[in-house]
């Protein structure tokens, strides 16, 4: 492997790290401030994918500019998922609340094989074969696209976490719920907002990632694991872990890739899950936990 | 209602299904795959509903046992009398490095069930690239058009079925015995409170490895067997975390509490979703059906239906509910 | 009197109705054929081809008067959906045999889904024709009952290497040859054919990227393949992965002559690229416009019953159907075991299950169908055929 295609590698690693950072984030945050693990993530990406393509294909609206409209129809379904099935699921086990996401996974995937076929939808647009030359290697516009909005939109979460009320009152709650609630803290609109911003997020990533790649029932479950492996690497609830976690993952699956076959390249970031499970299990970022 | 009788009942009734099922083989078919799937429920709840170690890995020891039968069979040439213990003992040794490795670090609830859904997906690419187990185009099984009771090739159904029900049997067996015996009321206590296990001499590591270790060897029959009877595994069959997803569902909707729930969760789901198959005008309706049934009973009755259903025979119980789980566990304790 | 009228009445109307069924079932019991598709998953849009392609197989059989060696009997397509899915599909097809009383299966366009269904098809002794998996051991396992119309999937390195040579005579210049396949089921058994074919006839193969399907970005793979300097890429993926491909190969700045394969390049969606797309190859079992009677008589059928061109899949199918029907007929009998033997003696120059671009359909004693590809080439944004000669609408079009 030449230093050209390393660099390649590295490159497209990172923009695709910022990326899978902001499908993980939202998964992150339902998390840290509800304890529930969302299976059904990537399907609420997979809405926002074809919100985007629709908007383009029905309106010729520019996937980016629909952002604005997707991204608070998100938000609506994020808090229409905790109205309707959420705020009942937290009463069951664990065990129980994972069924739930699943099936509720399993839904949406053929809700929308009946309404929009399996057909892949793909936008075309001029800047869809662009790239920009940075040295020996090459980035496609509209991975260069994606890459700055994740990173602007992370940004801003990170101002509204640490610099509002309301990211305050996230935290609390995600700190201790009882004590949050002694607080005077009203814990059902905390989990509501929370859980809006959590799919939120995947309102701005679906309309990016679908210039990239395609609309079509299944693109969804794809990114559920891989924010996953994400989240658990950088640790459960943390905003910051997010960020490591993504960049291990889509630098290792990225060099990975370059150096073996596909499908070697694919396990690679489980056998990191792995590792960091054995070694660190509150992930990295997190403060270590007692044993 | 002694543990030992509830097992003898449900053993009577597969054995009543067995032979109502040879009528017809298209019925023996639905028989077969739902023994199939209630052994692998049921031994994966015994991880998980009777030691609260959740499993979302499970279909790695299906697949070592299922491609250990099919290597040895399409490549090697070995009978099901070589290859079956092969794969059992294969699984049961996995079992005994992973949870060696995850129990020697302390990885519980959530994160245990992380690691070992990360191991299946590592297999599951590994078999993937490796050329000698098929890759992805993964290994057909040697199917002659002549029965050989020593590679298992039936043109009848029902020796299929009696073998998987013998195993469902046998597992049901298995399991009650060892409830009722030390390793059971140690394994739920390390299911109730770990610490305070362990704080009362339970060596919890020996017994979660023993545990995992048996519910792997089980599933891995499982595998073996699916190998013999559809004599074609690939990555995605054997491998995949759907066969994972469906044990989970099958306990969660049958009941976890309760060694023979997962199997009443089978015996509801299988059959359902084969039927829905066929009167469902709407393409992929039956599964948009099958979905908003989980959702709805895994909200509705936490304790699954076994679990509900055993409440309400013993009247005069909490009502169903969150709080019924722990009713439920502590009514079997008292018998 | 009454009871006795009665008695006398219900005698009369048991006579008549004893002798009525016999003679209408003689003629009236269809020839019943399993169809096993994926309706539902992840290749739905595929299940639905082949399902119309079937159906209109069946209609204008039963129009023509049904099987004439059956007396007439009309063709009864029994569906299954597969949902994308091996179990499902086994258990279907079980279910087609035991239950439908299905003498043929058909199916099942993945190889995962098509192999554990078949086996049940020989183990109940009862024909099953593969209409469109290329895994090629599934004509290698020396069963009794399995019979494919596609071909396999490692002959597509020999239409390649031909092909290469006709390029190589109109004055292009392809010395350097580069795989891009997906690392999963299709990728792997079409570029392992590749891989042995190609060098034998003295074509280096100079990089083999992987990728996994559904991968977002491929720059590092478009990457590696432009520094290999490769003149011609050889492509195996699904038409999303190659979308996707071929956009970062575009942005890499690098243009080489690309050639894809089957179904994963002749689809629709491929050609929504637009400019990007013209000028490629690709490798394909059957094409609309491939110049043979049969083959133009089912494109106007089906555009008129369907109001959309047929693909290769398609035009498997339908060859499939008639096959078994014309084998019905040869066989004068409903029995699986029957039909098998005349499925094996079946030679096929012409008529309407002779539209795939082979001299005859016709089974060897593997129960393969040996037959070629043709290649196409995207002209003014569309699919045409170019080569071999005797079939091309078309000439070929170079950028150069």
């Amino acid at each position: 492997m030449t230093f050209g295609i390393f660099l390649q590698a590295v490159v497209s690693g990172l923009a695709n790290a910022a990326i899978y950072a902001l499908i993980a984030v939202g998964l992150t945050l339902v998390f840290g401030v509800m304890r529930i693990i969302n299976f059904a993530h990537g399907e609420f990406l997979m809405i926002a994918m074809y919100g985007g393509y629709f908007a383009w294909s029905l309106f010729g609206i520019d996937p980016i500019l629909s952002i604005v409209v997707v991204t608070p129809l998100l938000a609506l379904l994020g808090m229409a998922l905790y109205g309707g099935i959420v705020r009942f699921a937290l009463k069951v086990p664990e065990i129980n609340q994972m069924a739930v996401t699943l099936g509720l996974s399993l839904l949406l995937q053929h809700l929308a094989l009946v309404l929009f076929t399996g057909d892949n939808m793909l936008v075309t647009q001029p800047r869809s074969t662009a790239g920009v030359v940075l040295g020996p290697a090459v980035i496609q516009v509209t991975h260069l696209i994606a890459c700055g909005a994740s990173l602007v939109l992370l940004g801003l979460l990170y101002l509204i976490l640490r610099r509002t009320d309301f990211g305050l009152v996230m935290r609390a709650v995600a700190q201790s719920r009882d004590g949050a609630a002694l607080s005077g803290i009203d814990i059902a609109t905390v989990y509501k907002w929370a859980m809006a911003v959590g799919i939120g997020t995947l309102g701005v990533t679906g309309p990016l990632l679908v210039s990239i790649l395609y609309a079509n029932p299944h693109v969804g479950a794809l990114f559920t694991l891989k924010a996953f492996v994400i989240v658990i690497v950088g640790g459960l609830g943390s905003f910051g872990g997010v960020l490591v976690g993504a960049l291990i993952v889509g630098l290792a699956e990225s060099i990975a890739g370059a150096w073996f076959s596909a499908s070697i390249a694919a396990a690679v970031p489980f056998a990191i899950l792995i590792l960091v499970l054995l070694l660190r299990p509150e992930g990295l970022m997190n403060r270590s936990l007692a044993r | 209602m002694s543990g030992f009788r509830t097992v003898a009942i449900v053993g009577a009734l597969v054995i009543a299904a067995f032979l109502l099922a040879l009528s017809d083989r298209y019925y023996m078919d639905v028989f077969i795959l739902t023994c199939f799937y209630g052994a692998l429920a049921v031994s994966w709840n015994m991880m998980a509903g009777l030691t609260g170690l959740m499993s979302l890995g499970h279909a790695l020891f299906v697949g070592i046992g299922a491609y250990s039968v099919a290597w040895g069979a399409s490549v090697q040439g070995w009978p099901p009398l070589v290859t079956w213990p092969m794969g059992v003992v294969i699984a049961v040794a996995a079992a005994a490095v992973m949870g060696m490795l995850c129990f020697r670090y302390g990885l519980r609830g959530y994160f245990f069930a992380i690691a070992t859904l990360a191991f299946n997906e590592v297999a599951f690419f590994s078999v993937s690239a490796s050329v000698a187990l098929g890759r992805s185009d993964g290994l057909i099984l040697p199917t002659s058009s002549e029965d050989s009771v020593m590679m298992l090739q039936f043109f009848d159904k029902w020796p299929y079925g009696l073998i998987i029900g013998t195993v469902l049997i046998a597992t049901l067996a298995i399991g009650q015995y060892l409830l009722t015996s030390r390793t059971g009321y140690y394994w739920r206590a390390l299911r109730d409170n770990e610490e305070a296990a362990e704080a009362l001499g339970v060596n919890a590591r020996a017994y979660k490895l023993r545990c995992f270790m048996l519910s792997a060897g089980i599933s891995a029959l499982c595998g073996a067997f699916y190998a013999n009877y559809v004599a074609f595994v690939d990555p995605r069959s054997a491998l995949g975390i759907d066969l994972s997803i469906q044990m989970l569902v099958y306990s969660v909707i049958g009941g976890m509490a309760l060694l023979w729930g997962p199997l009443l969760g089978a015996v509801l789901l299988v059959p359902f979703s084969v039927l829905l198959r066929n009167i469902s005008a709407i393409q992929g309706s039956e599964i948009i059906a099958y979905a908003v049934l989980l959702v709805v009973l895994a909200l509705v009755l936490p304790q699954g239906i076994a679990g509900w259903l055993v409440a309400r025979w013993r009247r005069g119980k909490a009502a169903p509910g969150p709080e019924g789980f722990a009713t439920v566990a502590a009514a079997e304790k008292s018998t | 009197m009454t009871r006795e009228l009665d008695r006398r009445r219900l005698m009369q109307i048991a006579a008549a109705a004893s002798i009525l069924p016999v003679s209408v079932a003689q003629a009236a019991d269809p020839l019943k054929i399993g169809v096993l598709v994926p309706m539902t998953g992840a290749t739905a849009g595929d299940g639905a081809r082949l399902l119309k392609a079937h159906e209109l197989a069946a209609k204008q059989i039963n129009e023509a008067g049904g099987i004439a060696g059956l007396g007439g009997a009309k063709v009864e397509l029994v569906v299954a959906d597969t949902q994308s899915k091996p179990e499902v599909g086994r258990s279907e097809a079980e279910r087609l045999i035991s239950r439908a009383g299905a003498s043929v299966l058909f199916g099942a366009w993945a190889s995962a889904v098509t192999i554990p269904s078949m086996q049940v098809a020989e183990r109940y002794r009862t024909p099953f024709i593969v209409t469109s998996a290329v895994t090629d051991s599934i004509t290698e396992q020396k069963l009794q009952f399995v019979f494919r119309v596609s071909p396999k999937g490692s002959w597509a390195a020999k239409d390649v290497v031909d092909f290469i040579g006709f390029l190589r005579q109109k004055g292009q210049k392809i010395d350097k040859v580069a795989l891009a396949y997906e690392d999963g089921p299709f990728g792997q058994t079409v570029s392992k054919g590749y891989k042995a074919g190609l060098p034998e006839k003295g074509i280096a193969i100079v990089a083999e990227e992987t990728f996994r399907t559904g991968s977002p970005d491929l720059s590092t793979q478009a990457a590696k393949l432009k520094a290999s300097g490769a003149d011609l890429v050889l492509i195996v993926c699904y038409v999303d992965d190659e979308s996707v491909l071929l956009r970062a190969l575009a942005a890499q700045q690098y243009k080489p002559m690309v050639l894809g394969y089957g179904g994963g390049h002749v689809h629709p969606t491929l050609l929504k690229l637009g400019p990007l797309v013209e000028g490629a190859f690709g490798i394909v079992e059957w094409m609309e416009d491939v110049k043979k009677p049969a083959s133009e008589t089912f494109v106007k059928t089906f555009k008129a019953a369907y109001g959309e061109a047929p693909l290769s899949n398609s035009a498997q199918a339908y060859a499939a159907t008639w096959a078994v029907a014309l084998a019905a007929d040869a066989a004068r009998s409903r029995e699986p075991l029957a039909i098998r033997d005349a499925l094996r003696k079946l030679k096929l120059p012409s008529g309407p299950a002779s539209l795939l671009p082979n001299d005859a359909l016709a089974f060897d004693e593997n129960g393969q169908n040996i037959v070629g590809n043709v290649m196409s080439q995207v002209i003014d944004g569309n699919f045409v055929t170019v080569w071999p000669e005797a079939v091309a609408s078309k000439q070929i079009k170079f950028a150069k």
